[in-house]
């Protein structure tokens, strides 16, 4: 796998007092991780690991969900509440249920602006989840 | 456990190797070359002007896989018009299922769309459900060739 970054100036300190998010590059995942693919620490988390073997830019794309506040859509995936699905979200293919490279769904973009990690306080700001200030 | 990414799935499974889904387009047409049954072309999302070239030997059409063995890398290889660099790896002992993996020249995809991205939607299978590993892990054998193949 090939990443090409941008190198932005940035610690701790400007973000907020919030950690860093992180995308750790294995060379393989399978042993590695708790269920040998790629994983977030948790929904809403800051912390991806993924493999340069196996993993593409769709694999990516889905944990980076993870980390904007989106649950799994698979059956044994996790939820937005971290409970394990038993069966598949009914209907199309979508980021969070396969690798097919199809875009989010209504439910995965209603999760993410739902995300407690994403809703400030208006005395921070802007509160997406209120509709604002 | 934490959230994962879904187990890969095939999106077109045949007996020795599968195409995993993560591709934008695939096209299957008869071969040519008495040597092959077909040849797939696989197309990712981000640069379609760089697809990985699969050419499928007849015996790639029983059995199962029982070996990943990067056996060669040569430039120049004419096809479609084009010049490739061609990858074979052998998914049978028996030498009958040794798929030749066409990849553009690094000058022309140095991003590695297709070396990179088309080799790990490619996997062989060790069971008849297709359980297997993706051809991924062989790229580490062939990317100092690839990067080679500037001129």
């Amino acid at each position: 796998m090939t990443v090409t970054a941008q190198a932005v100036p940035t610690s701790p300190a400007n973000a907020n007092g919030n950690a860093l998010n992180t995308i750790t590059v294995v060379p393989n995942t399978i042993g590695v991780t708790q269920s040998g693919r790629a994983e977030t620490n948790k929904v809403g988390g800051n912390s991806v690991t993924v493999g340069a073997a196996q993993d593409t830019a769709t694999t990516v794309s889905h944990e980076l969900g993870h980390t904007a506040g989106a649950g799994d859509q698979y059956a044994t995936g996790r939820d937005v509440g971290g409970n394990i699905l038993p069966a598949d979200v009914p209907g199309p293919n979508n980021i969070m249920k396969d690798l097919s490279g199809a875009p989010a769904n209504s439910q995965t973009l209603g999760e993410i602006i739902k995300a407690p990690t994403n809703v400030n306080t208006c005395a921070k700001g802007m509160s997406a989840a209120s509709g604002g200030c | 456990m934490v959230p994962a990414a879904p187990p890969a799935k095939c999106e077109i499974a045949l007996p020795v190797w599968c195409i995993r889904e993560g591709a934008y387009e695939i096209v299957s047409q008869f071969s040519k070359h008495n040597a092959y049954r077909r040849v797939w072309i696989i197309r990712g999302f981000f640069k379609p002007s760089s697809p990985l070239i699969v050419r499928e030997p007849y015996g790639c059409r029983q059995g199962l896989s029982d070996q990943a063995e990067a056996l060669t890398f040569d430039k120049h290889i004419k096809w479609g018009g084009k010049e490739w660099n061609r990858m074979t790896v052998q998914l049978k002992k028996d030498g009958s299922c040794n798929i030749e993996l066409l990849v553009p020249p690094f000058s022309e995809d140095p991003t590695g769309e297709a070396f990179f991205g088309g080799l790990a939607l490619v996997q062989r299978c060790m069971t008849t459900s297709c359980d297997g590993d993706s051809l991924g892990p062989l790229r580490g054998r062939f990317e100092m060739a690839w990067r080679d193949s500037r001129e």
